[in-house]
């Protein structure tokens, strides 16, 4: 039995907003299944998703969310997996030229702008769940992405201009915490079946390598043929993913 | 003041009654409100309820597979809810009680 779009809309709705605002994976998954059991039994006997939520599902979503308690493991881990994510391209990028010393103010300062990003995609993920079904505005998330993409750019002009304490690392520790980083990616990669970082990764680098070695190319154009491949990619898996999920 | 807010207050109580005389997971309970005359308030207004209650220890769950498809989840009431239902039952007889007087007195 096949739910209806609006219902499934609700579901996912009710299920980014849950996540986004730090609920428990397992409480949350509970309270949709819960919810997609009723609305299969309410559409085979004729009710629409307003009899189960009222007039306003973004209220209702509001109520089921309040009954849920803030879950700080889960969103340490969450607050974890995307700064290390981000970091990874940033990290690995330093290791190819063969830089191991970083500066506070870069960490400083990408710990921040990590912080400001996940604060508001939850903020706009949290937003999108509740405008009652609607489509999510994508161009919101891509300007918000981009945004972010230019303070690093900024943060990385300013490290270059101003001078603050450095972290030296040895090429060896440099190299371990590099393979340390890349194997913490597959197995969070494997453990929750989403692959699109090490293929962002794979995509970021590995072009950038072959310009490198095969054409001769400045260390800048490969880096900026890379973003635009790894863009490319991203928004591409985006869409599929999302109209799958839309014929499901 | 619309019957659905008169009703939110009492509406735990109602629940642990139905839940404590058998098993039953969500869509059954909502049916069986609506049967007992509940049919201003919307399905889905259980489930918020539903979470309280397991969180303060008054009714427990089990899933198991259901035809439909996906697991489904079946409550019943533990000792502190069949407690909390005794309390309740006493304090809805006291208000039912003295407002059934006073509309008494104004007839």
């Amino acid at each position: 039995m096949t739910l209806s779009t609006e219902s499934t809309r609700f579901l996912e709705d009710l299920k980014v907003y849950l996540l986004a605002s730090g609920k428990n994976e397992q409480a949350t998954n509970e309270i949709v299944t819960e919810l997609e059991d009723h609305l299969i039994e309410a559409e085979a006997d004729g009710k629409s998703v307003r009899a189960i939520t009222g007039d306003s599902p973004a209220d209702y979503i509001q109520s089921i969310s309040k009954e849920m308690a803030f879950d700080p493991k889960e969103a340490f881990w969450i607050v974890l997996q995307v700064f290390l994510g981000a970091s990874s391209f940033l990290y690995l990028q330093n290791l190819l030229n063969g830089t191991t010393t970083f500066s506070i103010l870069l960490v400083g300062g990408f710990l921040l702008i990590s912080t400001v990003y996940l604060t508001t995609l939850a903020f706009l993920f949290r937003q999108d769940a509740l405008r009652d079904g609607a489509r999510p505005r994508i161009m919101r998330y891509g300007i918000h992405g981009s945004i972010h993409f230019l303070l690093i750019i900024g943060l990385l002009i300013v490290n270059g201009l101003i001078d603050s304490p450095k972290i030296t690392l040895s090429p060896s520790v440099g190299r371990m915490i590099g393979a340390l980083l890349i194997l913490w990616i597959l197995v969070s990669a494997w453990k929750t079946k989403t692959w699109i970082l090490p293929i962002a990764l794979l995509v970021f680098f590995v072009p950038q390598l072959l310009l490198l070695s095969l054409f001769d190319l400045s260390e800048i154009t490969a880096v900026l043929v890379s973003y635009v491949l790894t863009s490319i990619t991203i928004a591409v898996t985006f869409i599929r993913s999302s109209k799958n999920s839309q014929t499901d | 003041m619309s019957s659905t807010q008169m009703l939110k207050g009492i509406l735990d109580g109602c629940l642990l009654a139905l839940i404590a005389e058998e098993e039953i997971y969500g869509y059954e309970l909502a049916t069986k409100l609506k049967a007992y005359g509940f049919a201003d308030i919307s399905e889905g207004t259980i489930y918020p309820l539903l979470i309280r209650m397991q969180k303060l220890g008054w009714i427990e769950s089990t899933s198991r597979v259901s035809p439909s498809g996906p697991k489904r989840k079946y409550y019943s009431i533990t000792t502190s809810g069949v407690e909390e239902l005794t309390a309740f039952k006493q304090r809805w007889h006291h208000l039912s009680t003295s407002v059934e007087s006073i509309l008494k007195e104004d007839e």
